[in-house]
């Protein structure tokens, strides 16, 4: 039984001073709100105040009169459970419910009612008071209330599982740092971190006293507190692993008043970015570094906006500071070997007109003056929907491979020349032998059967074949000397002084034959060569003016020296009788080559130091006037 | 031996001159003996020879190793007067590729490596009169 503040009605009831039932009702309703009804003890109503007559009229056009029967206005299925209300009041039971009372349209009132029992003066019960409160609204409230519960509860949930699945930590805490949502992830590190089992409310401070970086979250949280946004990357090691966080702290705004209320943190595990990232540099160093090694640059070029950008190695390759590139492809230009710019150009703007890969080899000259030989190899760029948008390619320093090559070329050639000179050298060595043999063969058979009349010319001709034969063999015995020859035994020589030499040599060859030798050659003079040939080619120059002397003057041999480009040209002029160039300029180095019908010359000498200055990278040029004289210039190359 | 009336030599060697004239002789290989030390001289004789009606060789024997005109030169020009003279070879090459060269040459019969000997006179002569 529920005892409200009803029970005061009850108390006014039982005021002695008023005289009859109904006066003492009609007070107890002035002073209260509600519907009021006293109703006998035979169910008839004895009394009511207007908001009950008005109630019954407005919902349902019942005109309630004194002495109606209550039971008459009560749904059928509800009147046994009246009757036993107003039953327990008449007998003295105090009782209060709540009761619907159904309207049209699904609709209802909801009232608070209390029934209790109404004495008379000498207190016996002469029936039941009603006094019932509408309570409609108050109910209906409630009813949002819960639904608004349960959308909370609800919201709740779903938010907790956002929150637990989430692959960061997530955590909120008020401004006396007392914890206020976290998930999962946040409970299970705070426990292994901290060992430290968190629950809500909890002092995130507790939590934070083994924490390293606490000035940092320190300062995060006091930003934080002042409305903004703060984060930072907590880097540390988890056994051999190293992990970083970035954490960031956003401020939680109160909805009425725009005051911060607390901080909600979220810690993502950004170690693979940061992996990544590192990788990415240590990367890109390798690349710088092995751009650097390979002498490899990269560029590209981009027909948008017609920028080209070249790595630090490329720029390097142009011999152009980083700082200084404008990305201007016209920069580039400047230092590209003169002769190459055109290829150069037409490549470009080949490749940029019909979208085409190309490669190139061309030179770079440095502001040094230094030249770098290049290979460039470049590919077309796309956009997503195929159209070209710049491209990019390698420059890989060649300059070594290039000079190799050069070398190499070099090398054949000269192992070329080499076999070549070989070659004729054992078919000439080999061809002389063997016919003067045969004709001293001859010869010596001849003298043996022949008559006296013969001898002297059989004689004659005798020592001129074992002349011819002593000389083979004298270019043989040279030969075999030159065969150790090579590149290693070059030797700075002074070239007047090799000259002397050979003039000395043979003096008094030079004396008998009246011969005059001038030299001329700077005494400065220096040539690179390989002795041997020096000493060979200078013996074969001089023998040769000495044999082809003129019959009608002395020899005056003059030697002088000039510098023509890269060579030390030895110019040798003689007065002899000269050779017809015009019919024999073609054969005069050549094999077998002897002129004017001298029987003295096996045609050796000029082939053996034609060769001799080739090997040398020289060149050997001849001018000649039959009967007058003849000018040899033999080129040395000085940068042997 | 057979004796033909005129042979022509070529060589500028003047001991292989002497000492082939000299066993031409012995052996009576020819009624006479032309000797070239210069094969663009030998070449302009037999052109006067066939303008003027003269004697001409019935055997010519040249040499390769020649200054000014070697023997190659020689027969190139040679063969421009297609006179059906057989001409031989006479060398003292023993290269192969000389050798085949000279077998490009339908006017060359054979080729001869010094010395002359008196089988491979008998071999020129078989040679000719076939």
């Amino acid at each position: 039984m529920k005892r409200t503040e009803e029970n005061t009605i009850l108390d006014l009831v039982l005021r002695d001073d008023l005289k009859s039932l109904t006066e003492q009702f009609s007070i107890l309703t002035l002073n209260s709100e509600g519907y009021f009804l006293l109703v006998g003890t035979d169910f008839k109503i004895i009394a009511f105040n207007k908001d009950f007559h008005d109630l019954y009229l407005q919902h349902f056009g019942l005109n309630v009169s004194i002495g109606d029967s209550i039971l008459e206005f009560t749904p059928g299925e509800r009147v046994e459970e009246v009757k036993t209300i107003y039953s327990n009041a008449f007998i003295g039971i105090v009782y209060g419910c709540e009761i619907d009372l159904p309207l049209a349209e699904n609709k209802k009132l909801v009232f608070k009612s209390s029934y209790r029992p109404a004495y008379n003066a000498q207190k016996e019960i002469i029936g039941a008071i009603l006094h019932s409160y509408d309570i409609t609204g108050f109910k209906k409230l409630e009813t949002e209330k819960d639904q608004a519960k349960r959308q909370i509860e609800l919201d709740n949930s779903n938010f907790r599982a956002l929150i637990d699945h989430s692959p960061d930590m997530i955590w909120s805490f008020d401004l006396n740092f007392n914890l206020i949502n976290y998930n999962t992830l946040f409970e299970q590190y705070v426990n292994s971190a901290f060992n430290i089992k968190v629950k809500a409310n909890q002092n995130f401070i507790e939590v934070l006293k083994d924490y390293p970086k606490r000035d940092l979250f320190q300062k995060a949280t006091e930003v934080c507190f002042g409305g903004k946004h703060f984060k930072y990357i907590d880097h540390f090691v988890e056994g051999t692993k190293e992990i970083w966080h970035e954490i960031n702290f956003n401020p939680i705004f109160s909805l009425e008043s725009k005051k911060v209320t607390g901080i909600a943190c979220i810690s993502r595990d950004i170690t693979e970015i940061k992996t990544n990232e590192k990788r990415l540099i240590l990367s890109e160093k390798r690349q710088k570094q092995a751009q650097k090694i390979a002498g490899l640059g990269s560029w590209h070029f981009d027909l948008k906006t017609k920028l080209s950008s070249l790595s630090d190695e490329a720029l390097h390759l142009f011999g152009i500071p980083a700082s200084e590139f404008d990305y201007q492809y016209s920069s580039l230009l400047k230092h590209i070997h003169i002769d190459d710019l055109i290829i150069f150009q037409n490549a470009i703007s080949e490749a940029v007109l019909l979208k085409k890969d190309f490669s190139l080899y061309y030179r770079i000259v440095k502001d040094d003056d230094s030249i770098v030989h290049v290979y460039t190899d470049t590919d077309f760029e796309y956009d997503d929907d195929g159209n070209a948008i710049g491209f990019y390619g390698i420059i890989l320093d060649v300059s070594d491979r290039v000079l190799k090559e050069a070398e190499l070329k070099k090398l054949l050639f000269l192992t070329q020349k080499h076999n070549e000179w070989l070659n004729n050298f054992t078919h000439i060595v080999s061809h002389n032998i063997r016919s003067n043999n045969n004709n001293i063969k001859s010869l010596v058979e001849l003298l043996l059967e022949n008559s006296e009349s013969d001898r002297q010319l059989l004689l004659k001709m005798l020592k001129t074949s074992t002349n011819k034969l002593d000389e083979t063999i004298y270019h043989l015995s040279e030969f075999v000397r030159f065969q150790n020859q090579n590149e290693k035994n070059y030797a700075l020589l002074n070239l007047k002084k090799e000259i002397a030499k050979t003039t000395d040599g043979i003096n008094q060859h030079i004396i008998k034959t009246n011969s005059t030798i001038i030299n001329e050659v700077n005494e400065g003079t220096f040539i690179r060569v390989v002795p041997a040939f020096l000493e060979s080619i200078l013996m074969n120059m001089l023998t040769n003016a000495i044999k082809y002397r003129s019959p009608d003057r002395a020899l005056i041999l003059k030697y002088s020296c000039e510098q023509i480009e890269d060579y030390c040209v030895l110019k040798i002029e003689d007065n002899g009788i000269g050779i017809d160039l015009d019919k024999h300029r073609n054969s005069i180095f050549g094999l077998f080559k002897t002129f004017n019908g001298n029987s003295d010359s096996v045609g050796l000498g000029l082939f053996m130091t034609k060769n001799q200055v080739e090997l040398m990278q020289g060149k050997i040029e001849i001018e000649s006037t039959l009967g007058k004289g003849t000018i040899f210039k033999i080129y040395f190359y000085e940068k042997n | 031996m057979r004796k033909i009336d005129l042979a022509y030599i070529i060589d500028d060697d003047e001991i292989i001159i002497y000492l082939t004239d000299k066993l031409l002789k012995k052996v009576e290989f020819s009624e006479k003996v032309e000797k070239f030390t210069d094969a663009s001289a030998a070449l302009e004789r037999l052109k006067f020879a066939i303008e003027l009606g003269e004697n001409i060789p019935e055997v010519i024997l040249f040499d390769l190793n020649m200054p000014v005109m070697n023997g190659w030169d020689f027969i190139e020009e040679f063969r421009k007067l297609k006179t059906n003279i057989p001409a031989f070879v006479f060398t003292s090459s023993i290269d192969p590729a000389d050798k085949q060269k000279s077998f490009q040459y339908p006017e060359i019969k054979d080729f001869i490596t010094k010395p002359l000997t008196i089988q491979k006179l008998d071999k020129i002569l078989r040679l000719i009169t076939e």
